[in-house]
């Protein structure tokens, strides 16, 4: 098979390989552009809820508002980040291991993010729990609350969203599906998942860090 | 008309069954499903403007009650918008776009089948809302009247957010497939700048949707945390602003004015080469006009802002001026293009002429808006309702009337009647000057819009009754097209393959095509390719033989 | 034909006036129903009117120019017989298109300077002194008109000492009035108390829309003595197009009487403000009756 160099990305030719059969005139499969378009329609999204939150940030003479306070990253939330980052390494090992054909390497490291998206999706979950019971600080507690929960809470609808997809590249990489030439599932879901991690750190950064 | 290589005749097949229709994943019937679920959502705002403007005919509170008008003209709004012209748009370009781009369906055939059903979930939840109390927002849903459920609880305002929310998903999975399809599924051959412009405009719009959509998205979960968890966005109180949800709703819905226009646009770049047997003026200076509207789209949205004092007037007034160029130039190619030619005036160039003779009015109406003061005093009154509908009804409506006489033989094998066809022109054309005409009097006269009743002392009564004519007779001039919808598909099919002589591919197959679309496909060597095919020598084909066998085109 | 319509409607509509609308006729003495901008009587909004007519000529020769093209290309290129040669196929002509695009780009460039010049000189002016400073704020569905000392403003803070005179009222009997000076600027500073709402005088060519937590400022100076009538242009809800009020244009010197009149006596000041407040309340139950009789 000859390898098509008209890529759109001429860093990663391995996208030819991946894409195979009927990539029209070469370039990125139409899978892949069809996940980067829709990666592209949610960070508009995220733009929003982002814009939302620099407006109040700009615009209130008190930020916070009377009754809330900065959040703290400390703890819970940096853990989070670290399990986060960490998992995008291991898809990127993942991706760049069925590139080479090696499917066993492959499903250990989406197994592992797998697991490690879960633990993200857990940590989260218990950080609202405290925030909720324990500091009375929720949705409803000002724009501050509602700010967070509506970014956090996307975030992790996207994060759990991100989880399906993988579950369902480990049991068809289980299931043999996926060779050098043909794991474009793959590719997408790994650029979904890196798309979930940026914009977890911008949110981390923005909400606990520069604030 | 065609040469023999254009294949005509009935193609092998039998009629689908319903289960057919339901579960399909072919584009042509997913495009006719939407184009007909469209059609029934212009009369229904088509009834409920004739209940608006019925309210309206003299002063005095003679049909409804404010509680019940101030639910009409936003779901008018949002019938028109939303549940008629997106989808009609959208139905059009699914049938229309893989047949000119010589492809055999979209790229993803199965998210295109789940689009059109997450239309129809986005129009029962919004259907649905009358029945709960409906939205008296206006499409427009500005807080904090929408946000506080002291001022508005009933459901249907939540339904309508739904609703919504979900029509938003079902157009950014169309829009991802349009433009994978556009760039991937091209025949060969067929460079970008050899596309037909209804592609084009199609790319585009595909564009603004991914990126204006999700924005409006997000703001319509902003109002409906606010309203029902207590969240503070929007409310002053709990630290929110209700300026914020204006920027976000116009960012959106500005560009959501060009999504709804570059469709006809590209209709009509169609449309007036065809019928005027001549290539379109400019095709490289219309491309890179309609990006530059597509991108200049995005830097004008508070312009519909500008009476709140909270915005920076000068950036916006300028690209609100701006815009208009790009917009203009496009009328001078249509000129251009007619210019010389041979005029045919069947229906579809009819509704084209009127589109170009009317919009025209609609374009200078905003290009009066984008000059501030003029805008404090018109801002909110009907010279906007006047400029909206301009555009819309002898824009959007006469581009999509344009393009379902087009279209219809290639879809149904057989052309709508002429007669009734220039019957219902007329009558829609008299009828949209006569209701939308007077109307930027009263603006000027600073009636203003969202308001079911009027000062019989104001002097507006006049023009009002005369609006109401109007409405009337645009009502009235969709029965003879019903009637020749109805009267043409009892007629047997015809199978034309090639009825106006056109340009482009869908024009190459058979009168319905063939579920994979194409037998075979012509040389493609510009934006004409059948039209190169059927006149050697003239087009961008290659020169005949000098042998007597070989004849080119025949009438 | 339209004329004859208009007229004869004309004489329907007196007889027919079936409504309660009775209003207080804010609009029938300065609406002339003819399309052009009522007599404008701020200085402001003179500046601003005056840019209509400019404009709307440059629009009319547009009209006329693309117009008249489209009718001639019908007429003149109408396909006579039924033959089959095909025209000349052009396809474009480089400098044609140059010239068509730069002309209207001038052509919007200097409306747009000159339509800014007007926006930042004229409209959006600001004075030092004001012949009067008025808190507006409105709510469903009606307007509270909060009188503030002009000589008592703080620069550096933005604040002024309220002067005693409080007026509100709301619905179509209740509509408040406003009185202001002739001849000087006047300082409206303007909020609403619950939704977005719009304070448009249309003899003044102008809008601003009120928005709660939120205060914006303008200024007006009128020129002629008379009573303009105004009305609430954003949409805020049932009695939306209910929500008038009018102002009141006195000459400099009845203008100070009215205010010695209004404030002369605590009592007289606060029993008035009581009186107006009683009625708009009575006002606003009586809009919501009545338009639940209507349903």
């Amino acid at each position: 098979m000859t390898v098509n160099t008209e890529a759109l990305d001429q860093q990663m030719p391995e996208e030819e390989i991946a894409s195979g059969h009927d990539a029209k005139r070469g370039g990125m499969d139409p899978a892949l552009l069809g996940m980067m378009l829709f990666i592209a329609s949610e960070v508009m999204f995220f733009a929003a809820l982002f814009a939302a939150y620099f407006n109040a940030r700009a615009t209130l003479p008190v930020f916070p508002p009377e009754g809330t306070e900065f959040l703290t990253p400390w703890g819970l939330p940096l853990i989070g980040t670290i399990i986060l980052i960490i998992s995008s390494f291991t898809m990127q090992w993942g991706t760049s291991r069925i590139r080479q054909g090696d499917r066993t390497g492959l499903n250990r490291a989406v197994a592992v993010t797998l697991v490690l998206g879960i633990i993200f999706l857990g940590i989260q979950a218990y950080d609202y729990y405290v925030l909720i019971t324990h500091d009375d600080f929720g949705i409803d507690s000002g724009v501050y609350g509602t700010l967070f929960y509506t970014m956090t809470g996307f975030h992790g609808a996207h994060v759990l969203g991100g989880v399906i997809g993988l579950a369902v590249i480990l049991s068809r990489g289980i299931a043999g599906q996926f060779t050098k030439q043909h794991h474009v599932a793959v590719e997408s879901v790994h650029y979904y998942w890196h798309f979930v991690d940026v914009v977890w750190i911008l949110l981390f950064l923005t909400i606990y860090v520069v604030k | 008309m065609g040469t023999a290589t254009v294949p005509s005749g009935a193609p092998a097949s039998r009629r689908s069954t319903i289960i057919e229709w339901l579960t399909t994943t072919d584009h042509k019937k997913i495009g006719v499903m939407y184009i007909v679920t469209a059609f029934v959502f212009f009369m229904f705002g088509g009834v409920l403007a004739l209940a608006i403007r019925t309210e309206l005919a003299v002063p005095g509170l003679q049909f409804v009650d404010q509680a019940v008008y101030n639910q009409l003209f936003g779901m008018h709004a949002v019938m028109m918008i939303f549940l008629f012209v997106m989808p009609m748009t959208t139905g059009l370009a699914n049938y229309i776009v893989p047949l000119q781009l010589g492809a055999a369906d979209m790229a993803f055939p199965r998210i295109n089948a789940l689009s059109y059903w997450m239309l129809v979930m986005g129009a029962i939840l919004i259907v649905s809302a009358f029945a709960f109390g409906g939205a008296p927002t206006g499409w427009t849903l500005y807080v904090p009247l929408s946000t506080n459920t002291d001022f508005t609880p009933m459901t249907g305002v939540d339904l309508l957010l739904l609703g919504l929310v979900v029509l938003g998903f079902s157009s950014i999975f169309g829009a991802i497939n349009f433009i994978v399809t556009i760039f991937k599924m091209r025949a060969p051959g067929m460079g970008l700048m050899r596309m037909p412009m209804f592609c084009w405009t199609s790319l585009v719009t595909s564009v603004l949707l991914l990126f204006s959509l999700p924005v409006i998205a997000a703001g319509l979960i902003m109002i409906f945390i606010d309203r029902n968890y207590g969240g503070g966005f929007f409310d002053p109180a709990l630290g929110g602003s209700p300026v914020l949800w204006q920027h976000i709703f116009w960012f959106f819905g500005h560009p959501e004015v060009y999504i709804l226009i570059l469709p006809a646009f590209g209709v009509i770049s169609e449309i007036i080469p065809v019928f005027s047997r001549k290539p379109l003026f400019g095709y490289k200076a219309f491309v890179l006009a309609t990006a530059a509207i597509g991108a200049l789209g995005f830097t004008v949205w508070a312009h519909h802002m500008f009476a709140t004092g909270a915005v920076y007037l000068p950036f916006f007034a300028f690209f609100t001026f701006l815009i208009a160029v790009p917009t203009g130039v496009k009328f001078f190619n249509w000129l251009a293009t007619m210019w010389g030619g041979h005029l045919r005036f069947d229906t579809p160039m009819l509704y084209a002429v009127g589109f170009i003779a009317l919009f025209l009015i609609g374009g200078l109406d905003g290009a009066f808006l984008a000059v501030v003061p003029f805008d404090f005093m018109v801002h909110s009154t009907y010279w906007v309702v006047s400029h909206i509908h301009y555009v819309l009804v002898a824009g959007a409506v006469f581009a999509i009337f344009a393009s379902l006489f087009y279209w219809f033989p290639k879809m149904s094998g057989r052309r709508l009647d002429e007669r009734l066809g220039k019957i219902q022109f007329w009558i829609l054309f008299i009828g949209t000057n006569l209701a939308f005409f007077p109307q930027h009097m009263l603006g000027l006269d600073g009636m203003i819009r969202r308001i079911s009743d009027y000062s019989g002392n104001a002097g507006w009564t006049e023009l009002n009754f005369l609006s109401t004519v109007g409405a009337f007779m645009i009502a009235f001039s969709v029965l003879p097209f019903l009637w020749n919808v109805f009267i043409t598909l009892r007629k047997p099919m015809e199978h034309e393959s090639d009825p106006w002589d056109g340009n482009s591919l869908e024009w190459a197959t058979t009168s319905p095509p063939p579920p994979w679309n194409f037998d075979s496909l012509p040389e493609i060597r510009s934006e004409r390719p059948l039209f190169d095919q059927k006149y050697p020598g003239v087009g961008h084909g290659p020169t005949p033989e000098p042998a007597p066998e070989t004849e080119g085109a025949a009438s | 034909m339209v004329g004859l319509i208009i007229a004869a409607c004309g004489y329907e509509d007196s007889a027919n006036n079936t409504g309660d609308t009775e209003g207080p006729g804010l609009f029938g003495e300065t609406a002339n129903g003819l399309g052009f901008p009522h007599e404008v009587v701020t200085t402001e909004g003179i500046a601003s009117a005056g840019l209509y007519l400019p404009i709307f000529l440059i629009a009319v020769v547009i009209f006329i120019i693309v117009e008249g093209l489209l009718l001639f290309l019908i007429l003149r290129y109408r396909k006579r017989s039924s033959g089959a040669d095909l025209p000349e196929q052009t396809h474009g002509n480089n400098l044609l298109e140059v010239i068509w695009t730069a002309i209207p780009m001038v052509t919007v460039f200097v409306l747009f300077v000159v339509s800014t010049n007007v926006l930042m000189n004229d409209v959006q002016a600001r004075s030092d002194e004001h012949g009067a400073v008025v808190d507006v704020q409105a709510f469903r569905f009606g307007w509270i008109f909060d009188y503030q000392d002009p000589a008592s403003g703080d620069p550096e803070a933005g604040t002024y000492e309220p002067v005693g005179i409080t007026i509100s009222g709301g619905g179509r009997e209740g509509a408040p009035e406003m009185t202001l000076p002739v001849g000087e600027p006047v300082l409206i500073r303007l909020t609403a108390a619950d939704v977005i709402h719009s304070w448009y005088v249309p003899s003044f060519f102008f809008k601003r829309d009120a928005i709660p937590g939120r205060v914006t400022e303008f200024e007006l100076t009128i020129e002629q003595p008379g009573v303009y009538g105004g009305q609430c242009a954003e949409f805020c809800g049932l009695a939306h197009g209910d929500m008038f009020f009018s102002v009141n244009a006195l000459a400099a010197d009845e203008y100070d009487a009215w205010v010695a009149e209004q404030t002369g006596g605590a009592l007289t000041a606060e029993a008035n403000s009581e009186a107006t407040n009683a009625e708009a309340a009575t006002d606003a139950e009586a809009t919501d009756e009545s338009a639940e009789k209507a349903a």
